[in-house]
């Protein structure tokens, strides 16, 4: 066991770490500051790392200008790459993670930026997300050089949403760069941050109470259901729902504002530049946090100056008023909804540029409302997490908005514990609490995964065989927990290259392993990636069809593993969710 | 280190006494000497020294240096100044004229450069008041006060404990955590040219 527990949160937008001694009795958990460039040739240390990564051109900089504590680096990561985003296009990368999640594009393809300048190499959402890690693990080295971070317990925190591949893949780029660690979703470890603030959690909750966990990030919004359960006389907590991956989050927020004044001042005349967008966002969201934390207020000026060194001449200057303000942001994400009410989906243009699935109805309560319908569950206590709760207004108007959802029930607003940095520090809380004891969220798998298995019909032109879905791992399957055998056998094709298909549930309704989902209602599950593979053949000759068993476990690290076993010899094939397809 | 006397051959002894003869004759010092030798006195060079230990107290009065004036190091004035460029284009705001813009012009900017400098200086500094007593409340001050502290305004006199209104709390940074920097060459650079291209 090492010295410190370490929690490490991979924000789309920001990346924090958190980190106590492994000897101290007391609860100790501390903000590590992260080294990084702020200008050529300037290093700061601070407590957030953005997570941007750019790629400098030749002649950016001296050679001397991109030194780190820990040596010289030919991209940049952190403040000075974001700053350096806003000025010159395409070299910057950013919201790396969601490209994890995206459904047509592999995590190894080489695509980012997406906007490459054709002298930029382009490289893959994996290896952005590797450096990203080298950049913290360098930044802790820097600080503990006698106690190496391969040594330590480490927890990397991923949204809730994250599918297996997804987990998969952080989990294979933290292995990249020397760690060995354990995953936590994003809102549970927002949830063992309070639990971490508590000194007996259990005055604060009964039995059969259901949490909602409503993590508004930079980029995305993540919500999960905890319970309370009775168990062997004490109460104990699950986790028993997780939202879908909802690409939305603060930055449509600011983004919203600034495209509501780009509006009002393209009325008058004035069209702005590209760089007067970022100005005008910065300075939008200034005046949105005094509008918010002042409801008296009635409008704020903003100002963006010129690029010029007059900050007069030339400045554009617009008018937010509180009005604007409270319409755009409450009632454009946070309107009254009913129980039930889905988000809606804009009619989609026939062709887009290859980026991230953003979403199309930006009502955070819509979302909400059709995540508790999907699960059936009315919570008694809710848990806020993410910057944009740091406004009381937004904060109250939730809590509203919810007690109206649910019909007035009486809804308890815990308070979290910390709006920054809550997921990082929960983190390091659950790796100390998986090493010494103390209470746990029992948390398996997020939904039912099935694997489509190929049924066999008499040959009929034009017609593939129709695909069933057998249930392979059920909700709620723990780590670690015994493996799952499937009841019947199958044939499994080797030594050729082969296509698996994936479902995964969309409710939480635990499925029996082995329960067979036939191809004409394969539409209440959503696919996931294919997996295009060559299993050895062993000794078997090529495109032999072997009758085999499946099993199906969760390793230690929270990994799903899909194993078929041959009937005949001890042959066994595993079948990760890791090698994706585009 | 004790040094052996060489002996000397007959022949420059021969000339040798001639002119001694004359040394010893004119020179009453030289040949008072010349008897001590002859007297078998060791000369200093061939006896063994002696060691006296002894142990004395030092009482060693220093010399304060009068205080002078000297400049700060500049480089840490450069670096904040590009600190509040880079935040607040506070150079920019301060190398303007502001007379010809109206209250509300400077007032919004104002407001933007308060922002960028506020973070500037929480971001690299901790400062806090230098005493934590409510402003216009009555405080003593000891007889013995650090002057650099607090700074007694009004009708000063006598030895004190002396007895007053805060005026002012003070400010006094407690922490500095100014970014590392690769080369202090460059940082009279506050802020490079930008061309875009």
């Amino acid at each position: 066991m090492g010295d410190y527990f370490i929690g490490i949160d991979l924000g789309t937008t920001h990346s924090a770490v958190y980190y106590s001694a492994s000897a101290d009795d007391s609860l100790n958990l501390q903000a590590l500051t992260i080294p990084q460039l702020t200008a050529a040739g300037r290093v700061d240390s601070l407590p957030l790392l953005p997570s941007f990564v750019y790629f400098p051109h030749g002649t950016e900089f001296l050679e001397s200008d991109l030194q780190l504590p820990w040596g010289k680096v030919t991209s940049i990561v952190g403040q000075l790459a974001r700053e350096l985003g806003t000025k010159s296009s395409g070299r910057l990368v950013q919201s790396a993670k969601s490209w994890l999640c995206h459904s047509r594009v592999n995590v190894d393809e080489t695509i980012l930026p997406v906007d490459a300048l054709d002298e930029v190499q382009k490289v893959s959402p994996a290896i952005i997300i590797e450096m990203l890690l080298l950049h913290l693990v360098n930044a802790w080295s820097n600080q503990f050089p006698n106690t190496p971070i391969s040594e330590q317990n480490v927890v990397i925190t991923v949204p809730a949403s994250f599918d297996p591949a997804a987990r998969a893949i952080t989990e294979k780029a933290a292995e990249k760069v020397g760690l060995k660690t354990r995953l936590i979703e994003e809102p549970l470890a927002a949830f063992y941050a309070w639990l971490s603030d508590q000194s007996t959690w259990t005055d604060s909750l009964e039995v059969n109470e259901h949490i909602l966990v409503v993590d508004v990030g930079g980029g995305t919004t993540d919500l999960s259901l905890i319970q309370t359960v009775e168990k062997e006389g004490s109460l104990s907590l699950e986790r028993v729902a997780v939202g879908r991956h909802i690409l939305l989050g603060g930055d449509n927020m600011d983004m919203t504002l600034t495209y509501h004044l780009a509006g009002q001042l393209a009325q008058k005349g004035t069209s702005l530049e590209p760089w007067q967008i970022s100005g005008l966002t910065q300075a939008s969201r200034e005046a949105k946090e005094r509008l918010l934390s002042n409801p008296d207020l009635s409008e704020a000026t903003v100002v963006v100056p010129s690029r010029g060194r007059s900050l007069f001449n030339k400045s554009i200057k617009a008018t937010l008023t509180q009005k604007d303000v409270q319409q755009l942001l409450i009632d454009g994400f946070f309107p009254e909804v009913q129980l039930g009410e889905r988000a809606q989906n804009a009619v989609r243009s026939g062709l887009s540029k290859i980026n991230l699935d953003y979403e199309s109805d930006p009502a955070i309560t819509r979302h909400i409302s059709e995540f508790l319908a999907l699960h059936n569950i009315k919570p008694t206590k809710v848990l806020l997490n993410g910057g944009v709760f740091n406004a009381s207004l937004i904060r109250s108007t939730l809590e509203e908005r919810l007690g109206n959802l649910l019909n007035g029930a009486d809804v308890t607003m815990l308070t979290p514990s910390h709006l920054d940095y809550a997921v990082a520090k929960g983190a390091t809380y659950y790796a100390q609490v998986q090493a010494q004891g103390g209470v746990k969220v029992k948390s398996g798998l997020a939904a039912n995964y099935y694997i489509g298995v190929a049924s066999p019909m008499p040959a009929i032109p034009g017609m593939v065989p129709p695909v069933d879905a057998i249930c392979v791992a059920s909700f709620g399957l723990e780590e670690g927990a015994d493996e799952q055998m499937l009841p019947n056998e199958f044939a499994l094709v080797v030594g050729e290259n082969v296509t698996f298909r994936f479902f995964q549930s969309k409710n939480n309704e635990i499925e029996a392993v082995g329960k067979t989902i036939s191809s004409f209602s394969l539409g209440q599950l959503s696919e996931l990636n294919p997996l295009s593979i060559c299993l050895d053949a062993g000794h078997y000759p090529v495109g032999e069809m072997v009758r085999i068993y499946l099993t199906a476990r969760v390793t230690e690290l929270g990994l799903l593993l899909l194993q078929a076993h041959d009937t005949q010899s001890d042959l066994s094939w595993t079948i990760e969710f890791q090698v994706r397809e585009a | 280190m004790t040094q052996k006397i060489k002996t000397v051959s007959f022949v420059p002894r021969f000339f040798g006494a001639f002119g001694q003869f004359f040394k010893y004759m004119g020179s009453g010092d030289y040949a008072a000497r010349c008897q001590r030798v002859a007297s078998g006195d060791l000369l200093a060079s061939e006896a063994e020294p002696t060691v006296i230990t002894e142990t004395i107290d030092v009482i060693r009065e220093i010399e304060v240096a009068a205080p002078t004036l000297d400049t700060v190091n500049i480089d840490g004035a450069h670096q904040l100044l590009q600190l509040l460029q880079q935040e607040a284009r506070f150079i920019d705001f301060l190398q303007e004229s502001i007379d010809d813009y109206t209250d509300e012009d400077v007032g919004a900017a104002a407001r933007q450069i308060h922002v960028g400098c506020a973070k500037v200086l929480k971001q690299h500094f901790t400062i806090e008041v230098v005493n934590t007593a409510s402003e216009s409340s009555r405080i003593e001050v000891p007889s013995d006060y650090d002057v650099k502290q607090i700074k007694l305004e009004g009708r000063v006199e006598g030895l004190g404990p002396y007895s007053g209104t805060l005026i002012h709390p003070g400010w006094k940074v407690v922490d500095t955590r100014l970014p590392k920097v690769t080369n202090t060459d460059n940082l009279t650079i506050l802020a490079p040219a930008e061309v875009e291209v």
